[in-house]
């Protein structure tokens, strides 16, 4: 289905590139951190709205957590969800209550809240782009025990290496950990859902869990990059972090969509197999 | 049911397991399937084994040969009971 047939697809589009403008047209004067910056900081999450709310309609007529596929849905579109709370409690702190975030905060529990969908989403996403099948040979069970450790360790040593834990807050030593190795315990299910059914994975649905793999990708490079800047005190609103979360949103909403066209397009079409056959 | 119904209630159940009432109504498009899904009840007509291989080709459609191993995996059982010369081609 073509961009201007697809509705749907057209306005987040739409939507994507005006936030994207948006995003361009205050980086010369992004260090006055000025009310262009505020509003965009406050607006640009409503795509990830917009993307969950598409997620649970789609999920729904997948046959919602009854099933594999609307589980995963349903998960990408808690993890959307989650992540526009966090952005909208932050801001509040930031431009309303004017105060220096806290950490921990009720931001947290939605950001990890976010990171928690996003693991169980690609656990549901392995299941159903059938990993199990791979995992008989011996070179791909290596394959789904080595990328995980890879990371996990790698995660290990960027964050959390010589960190200082303080233990009389065990809430913020839990997060500390909990964020790096819970970003890349979903990276990881993404990387072995895509090298373990590859060379399996086909028809209709292929596009679609694709582009569920890819925004995994690209959430992870958004959240780890804002986690890097954070530890290091680097961090501004509106930098390019905002953009690889915009975009994150963007290929997350789409691949909710392919999902929602791909149903729609099941519906309405005729029995080929049966008329194939007959015709033959 | 005959064995060949049950291995058909099978594969759906399995489909529906992953993408929900859409696997049934992928499975209606076969016209040698007579199909009672309230009753999770199947009955096949003309020659069962093409019938099963057209039911495997509906899943294929929407995830390759994924959905031929996972059609295989819940065949399994069943499938063993048949004499080799009546397995359907997709399954073997």
């Amino acid at each position: 289905m073509s961009l201007t047939k697809n509705k749907l697809q057209l306005f987040v589009t739409l939507v994507f590139i005006g936030f994207v403008g948006w995003w361009i047209s205050f980086q010369h004067v992004l260090s006055k951190q000025g009310l262009s910056v505020q509003w965009f900081e406050g607006v640009y999450g409503l795509l990830a709205l917009t993307g969950s709310i598409i997620g649970f309609i789609t999920a729904r007529k997948w046959g919602g957590y009854k099933t594999i596929l609307g589980r995963a849905l349903l998960f990408f579109s808690f993890g959307l969800l989650a992540q526009e709370a966090g952005q909208l409690i932050l801001n509040y702190y930031i431009y309303v209550s004017k105060i220096q975030i806290p950490y921990p905060s009720l931001g947290d529990i939605a950001y990890f809240g976010s990171t928690l969908s996003y693991l169980t989403g690609a656990y549901f996403l392995t299941k159903a782009v059938g990993v199990r099948f791979s995992l008989k040979a011996v070179k791909y069970r290596v394959i789904a025990l080595l990328v995980p450790v890879v990371l996990i360790a790698a995660s290990y040593w960027i964050f959390l290496h010589n960190h200082q834990y303080d233990w009389h807050k065990p809430v913020t030593v839990f997060l500390d950990t909990a964020y790096p190795v819970g970003d890349a315990g979903y990276i990881s299910l993404a990387i072995v859902a895509f090298l373990l059914s590859r060379k399996m994975l086909g028809g209709i649905m292929k596009l679609g869990l694709l582009i569920l793999i890819a925004a995994l990708i690209l959430q992870y490079i958004a959240d780890f990059t804002f986690l890097y800047q954070s530890n290091r005190g680097t961090y501004m609103a509106g930098n390019y972090d905002d953009l690889f979360y915009l975009i994150s949103y963007f290929v997350t909403t789409s691949a909710i969509i392919k999902f929602y066209t791909t149903y729609k397009h099941l519906k309405m079409r005729a029995a080929p197999v049966a008329e194939e056959s007959d015709q033959s | 049911m005959t064995l060949f119904d049950q291995i058909v209630v099978k594969i759906i159940q399995q489909q529906e397991d992953i993408i929900g009432p859409i696997a049934v109504e992928q499975a209606e498009h076969v016209k040698e399937l007579k199909i009672d899904w309230s009753h999770h009840q199947v009955e096949v007509s003309g020659n069962a084994p093409a019938a099963l291989d057209k039911l495997v080709e509906q899943y294929k459609i929407l995830f390759g040969q994924i959905a031929v191993e996972t059609c295989k995996e819940a065949a399994s059982n069943l499938l063993s009971q048949l004499p080799a010369e009546e397995q359907p081609k997709s399954l073997r």
